[in-house]
């Protein structure tokens, strides 16, 4: 008997300690994607490198990635324009995004949520309070995000030379998909 | 989507259309001369009605007239700003806060912690305690003293902290991201958190702003995407109200109750939204759109205005009180020629010789109604929606209420009338045209004619601008040439200006809610007639223009006069005009010079047409502030200000100026200023400076008085005093001068009794001595003392005659001394010994060895000090007098002096028999003394010698 109580002690302490485990989740796979639809050009990158958690219990998020780590340009030379130029990444390594979730929603539950992630958004070093929206889908203990959202360059101070002001646009679109699995 | 809910969409869209058609009358103010945007983040109203505004360029303010830079910080935003009645607070995005007073900023210190993100709301506790709602980092409790940081740990849900309200005495609500925290903010206790989220029934979790109803039960709330909800205080309750259609005007940024049930709703997507609480359940939403704009606060400013900040500065919008009715072609603001309302609220315009119809459902589109063969001059709705029209040229016509237009024949003499103007009484038309004025009875669809009144008939002239049917029947017309001609069951009532009323062409006639009648005239301003007589209103009352072509009223008393300039309301009950011109930046550029051209609907609301359409002056019973409100702004003693609380000024600092200000969004350009200065001036002294110098002001007291007005007359005024006092200088002030005069009076009173006291002196000390030198003659000349030095003289002649010539000659130099000396007060002490030495002598040689004396007298004493003449001799006399001198009883006298006495010492052994004289001597030199100082003499027996102490001098 006694035996069989410790048996459902431990499995109960188990199972309690693999239920806060799930509070975190961290970015298994992900992916983020800018578009800039100018008259003249469409420039389209893409970085393989997403990094990020999200703390399911406290709803916190932060998202990393690094500059360098785009690929996909028209050109070898457009590349280098978008890490010197614009970008200046040698300065400014990473782009994130930290911060909270809005909805009170229990990201443990299965299921398809629009949720707005409230946080500030570091592009180019310069820091923007911002509410993106989210599509978050939560399947057998993983998490897959998909979300698109626009970035005015001049609010991250990212300076257009006159020159190219027909090959890139004002604001660029962003999407992300990430998988999250719990840690 | 079932095929239900695009229906549902398309009725939607035709609803916000009908309110889309009513647009407030807009204008927008820009901070900068350059005219370049400006991002206006919040917005706020002094109590002396100056607007200030928190930008993305720092701070700035209104005051009706243009926008003021005030410096704080170079590029830092004001995020937030806070009123109260000494100050004004400042929150800045980096945290720090600042005051401004009298137009100076103070950045403040904080005791403590310090929020070092933007400041998203200020709020105000007794005892100057802010409450600073923080962009993540909670919410912060300051004071001069302290500073507390409430936060995550004290159970808020959420550090982003949007506004912090008190929906009444007891709760304090915070409106944070993730939903409402109701707290209680304790520096003692830790924070007591209630959270409200959407499970609560909250619309949205981002909560942008809450903001209590004026009678504080309900509470109103706006969200980032879930448009509205409500918060009842009582319950502790919180839910969402429905909304036909669901919320599709965006995030909320802020809220502006306005009475009970009502709000005005701004939004991020630009729309101001007038939002009404049908049930607790249901509200409606009026929709003003203005494409492109960030609406990001709003504020009322007391006129019926409200006040926008928005991403590219400032924006006023009329509310409520009038709105414009914009409407295309064929609109033409110089071709109408006739406007009237039916009991619909539908409006009818003639356009020339077409009717169009503006269906009060959708008030942008002008819909044909009819034409006819000539311009429409005049037109009439009756009861049944029947329309009259009255032609150039063509006479009569009506309008059916199918839609036939027919014109009534059979009357010759309107057959070709131009009718003028037209009124209707029960079933009576009457009609205004070139030949006099024709009393019609309707009867179905034919008029006949009942009589022509005319010049001859009694109206006094052939022209009549206008007729009106008042309340009581009446049928008033104004004429040109012959006044005001009232007539009623025959009888005729006339004024002119023979009777006293100014004028005789009269356009407009109209009566007000309270039953006076109004009247237009050329030339004369307007009149009014209260049922006993007339009085006048011209510029003096602060009317803009004297030539008035039309007259409305509407049902709260407000009168409307249409003239070139514009659009004068007068409102009763504050006995002033309000202008509506082209000054005022509304788009109000010019009206129609047309007579008698307005409508009023059913509700009686004023339908006037002007350069873009119709303004609407909506049936508002106003207990708008449109006094101008005044403030003295600056004081300042020889140009250089003080502060306003200074009350005193020297008298030297005797230059006041003062400066003061005046606002009022009502009529920003048009203000009076009248001043007076009470103690120096009782007369008023109108002005258009906005300041006044009173140079060189006497000593005194002084209240200054400065008074604003909408109008020259000043009938109705709002004032700002200032007493102060200049002060006297101090050789003025009566303390100082009782003071000089009481110690002159003492002065003089001083040296008055001290010369008398010294005349007495004197004479009493003459007397004394005159007293003594007879007392001391008379002992002198003692027959005793002459026998007994003459018996001594004798006997030493024969034993020894060298010192009998020595012995005479002694005392002859003891006469001669004693007389050269007697007329003096004082005598060295040296001059004293002279005497007594000779006396001496002839009493040794008399006595011989039975007197000895002994002198100790210091040379210096004997050169600087003074005594009384004789005063020595006399006591050695007195010695030898009274006291035994024999060989077998030696008298001892001994003589000696100090600093500040002399003692004569003898040794004492008075005599049986007392010599006559005793003590006449010792008294009378103690009084001589006491004449000359206050050192006593004194004499007193010690150890069988008598003593007498003398005070030298």
């Amino acid at each position: 008997m006694a035996v069989y109580r410790l048996l459902v002690l431990s499995a109960l302490l188990f199972v309690s300690q693999y239920v806060t485990a799930q509070t975190i989740y961290q970015v298994d796979k992900g992916s983020i994607t800018f578009n800039s639809n100018a008259p003249n050009e469409i420039i389209k990158a893409t970085s393989e490198k997403l990094e990020g958690v999200i703390d399911v219990q406290k709803r916190t998020f932060a998202f990393k990635v690094d500059i360098r780590s785009f690929m996909g340009f028209n050109s070898p030379l457009q590349k280098d324009h978008f890490n010197e130029n614009y970008m200046e990444s040698h300065l400014y390594k990473l782009a994130t995004f930290s911060g909270k979730i809005i909805e009170d929603i229990d990201l443990n539950e299965p299921g398809i949520h629009k949720l707005r992630a409230k946080g500030r958004l570091n592009i180019h070093g310069v820091e923007e309070e911002r509410i993106i929206y989210a599509q978050v889908k939560q399947t057998e203990k993983k998490i897959i995000i998909a979300s698109e959202f626009e970035v005015e360059l001049s609010d991250h101070n990212i300076k257009i030379p006159r020159v190219v002001n027909d090959k890139l646009a004002t604001a660029v679109i962003v999407s992300i998909n990430a998988r999250l699995i719990a840690r | 989507m079932s095929i239900s809910h695009y229906i549902w969409a398309i009725i939607l869209l035709f609803i916000t259309q009908q309110s889309f058609a009513f647009k407030p009358f807009s204008k927008e103010v820009w901070l900068n001369e350059t005219n370049t945007p400006v991002e206006v983040n919040c917005i706020v109203m002094a109590n002396d009605g100056i607007i200030w505004m928190g930008t993305s360029d720092g701070l700035y303010w209104y005051d009706g007239i243009e926008a003021h830079y005030l410096h704080t910080y170079d590029n830092v935003s004001v995020t937030a700003l806070k009123t109260t009645k000494q100050k004004l607070y400042i929150g800045f995005e980096n945290g720090t806060m600042g005051t401004v007073d009298n137009e100076k900023f103070y950045p403040w210190k904080y005791s403590g912690k310090s929020p070092k993100t933007s400041i998203n709301s200020i709020e105000t506790l007794p005892g100057n305690t802010l409450i600073l709602s923080t962009a993540g980092e909670g919410i912060f409790l300051v004071n001069h003293n302290f500073s507390y940081r409430f936060t995550l740990a004290h159970g808020l849900t959420d550090e982003y902290i949007y506004t912090t309200v008190f929906p009444d005495s007891i709760t304090t609500l915070t409106a944070t991201d993730r939903g409402i925290n109701q707290v209680t903010l304790n520096k003692k206790d830790p924070i007591a958190v209630r959270s409200f989220t959407m499970s609560d029934g909250l619309s949205d979790n981002i909560v942008r702003v809450i903001k209590p109803m004026p009678d504080k039960c309900f509470s109103w709330i706006g969200t980032h995407q879930g448009g509205l909800s409500l918060y009842c205080s009582q319950r502790e309750e919180i839910w969402s109200p429905k909304v036909e259609g669901g919320w599709r005007w965006g995030q909320i940024n802020d809220i502006l109750p306005a009475g009970k049930d009502t709000a005005w709703v701004c939004t991020e997507s630009g729309y101001l939204l007038k939002v009404i609480l049908k049930d607790s359940n249901n509200i409606q939403i009026e929709q003003y759109h203005y494409p492109g704009k960030k609406l990001n606060k709003i504020i009322a400013d007391g006129t019926g205005n409200i006040w926008c900040a928005t991403n590219t500065g400032l924006m006023m919008l009329t509310v409520d009180y009038i709105s414009a009715i914009e409407l295309e072609a064929p609109f033409q603001l110089s071709k109408i020629t006739a406007l009237a309302c039916d009991n619909q609220k539908n409006i009818f315009l003639a356009i020339e010789h077409k009717l169009y119809k503006l269906n009060h459902t959708n008030t942008t589109q002008l819909e044909l109604h009819g034409k006819l063969p000539s311009s429409i001059t005049s037109m009439m709705v009756d009861s049944n929606g029947t329309i009259w029209l009255g032609t150039f040229g063509h006479g009569i016509w009506k309008r059916t209420t199918t839609g036939n237009i027919m014109k009534f024949d059979g009357i010759p003499i309107l057959q070709s009338e131009s009718v003028l103007d037209m009124a209707i009484q029960h079933n009576k038309l009457w009609v205004a045209g070139l030949n006099g004025v024709q009393e019609l009875s309707i009867h179905h669809n034919t008029l006949e004619l009942i009589q022509t009144h005319n010049k001859h008939t009694g109206i006094g002239s052939d022209y009549v601008y206008s007729l009106y049917t008042d309340k009581k029947n009446n049928i008033w017309m104004g004429t040109d040439g012959a006044g005001i001609c009232c007539y009623h069951s025959g009888k005729y009532r006339h004024w002119d200006s023979s009777s006293g009323m100014v004028a005789d062409v009269v356009y407009s006639i109209s009566e007000d809610h309270d039953g006076n009648l109004w009247a237009s005239t050329l030339e004369h301003g307007l009149l009014k007639y209260n049922g006993n007589n007339w009085s006048k209103y011209n510029q003096e009352d602060g009317l803009k223009d004297l030539n008035i072509s039309t007259i409305n009223t509407n049902n709260t008393g407000q009168v409307f006069a249409v003239h070139a300039l514009g659009i004068d309301v007068w409102y009763p009950q504050l006995k002033q005009f309000r202008h509506f011109d082209k000054k005022m930046n509304l788009g109000i550029d010019s009206v129609s010079k047309e007579l008698n051209l307005s409508a009023k609907d059913n509700s009686g609301n004023v339908y006037i047409p002007y350069n873009n359409g119709l303004i609407c002056f909506h049936n508002v019973h106003t207990t708008q502030q449109l006094l101008p409100a005044i403030s003295i702004r600056s004081v300042s003693a020889f140009f250089k200000e003080v502060p306003l609380y200074t009350k005193q000024f020297t008298h030297a600092n005797n230059h006041i100026s003062f400066g003061y200000r005046s606002v009022n969004y009502a009529n920003p350009q048009q203000i009076y200023f009248r001043y007076k200065l009470e103690g120096y001036n009782d007369s008023w002294i109108t002005t258009a400076d906005r300041t006044v110098t009173f140079p060189k002001l006497p000593s005194g007291d002084y209240n200054f008085i400065v008074q604003s007005s909408a109008n020259p007359l000043f009938s109705n005024t709002r004032q700002a005093t200032y007493s102060f006092t200049i002060q006297r200088p101090f050789w003025l002030h009566p303390l100082f001068l009782i003071l000089v005069a009481a110690i002159t009076w003492l002065i003089v009173y001083t040296y008055v009794r001290l010369r008398e006291r010294n005349f007495r002196k004197l004479s009493s000390l003459q007397r004394e001595r005159m007293l003594f030198e007879y007392e001391h003659l008379k002992s002198q000349v003692n027959p005793h003392f002459l026998f007994n030095s003459l018996n001594t003289l004798t006997n030493i002649i024969e034993d020894d005659k060298e010192a009998a010539i020595a012995y005479t000659g002694q005392l002859s130099d003891l006469y001669r001394n004693m007389l050269s000396y007697r007329n003096k007060d004082l005598i060295s002490l040296q001059e004293e010994w002279e005497i007594i030495e000779n006396y001496l002598y002839i009493q040794e040689t008399r006595f011989g060895n039975a007197i000895t004396i002994k002198v100790d007298l210091p040379e210096q004493i004997m050169k600087t000090k003074k005594v009384v003449p004789m005063a020595i001799q006399l006591l050695v006399e007195n010695a030898i007098k009274h006291n035994v001198v024999s060989k077998s009883k030696p008298l001892n006298i001994t003589i000696e002096a100090d600093n500040n006495y002399i003692t004569v010492q003898n040794t004492y052994q008075p005599k049986i028999s007392k010599e006559k004289g005793a003590g006449l001597g010792l008294s009378n030199i103690r009084k001589r003394y006491s004449l000359l100082t206050k050192k006593s003499v004194s004499y007193y027996i010690q150890d069988d010698y008598f003593n007498v102490k003398l005070p030298l001098i």
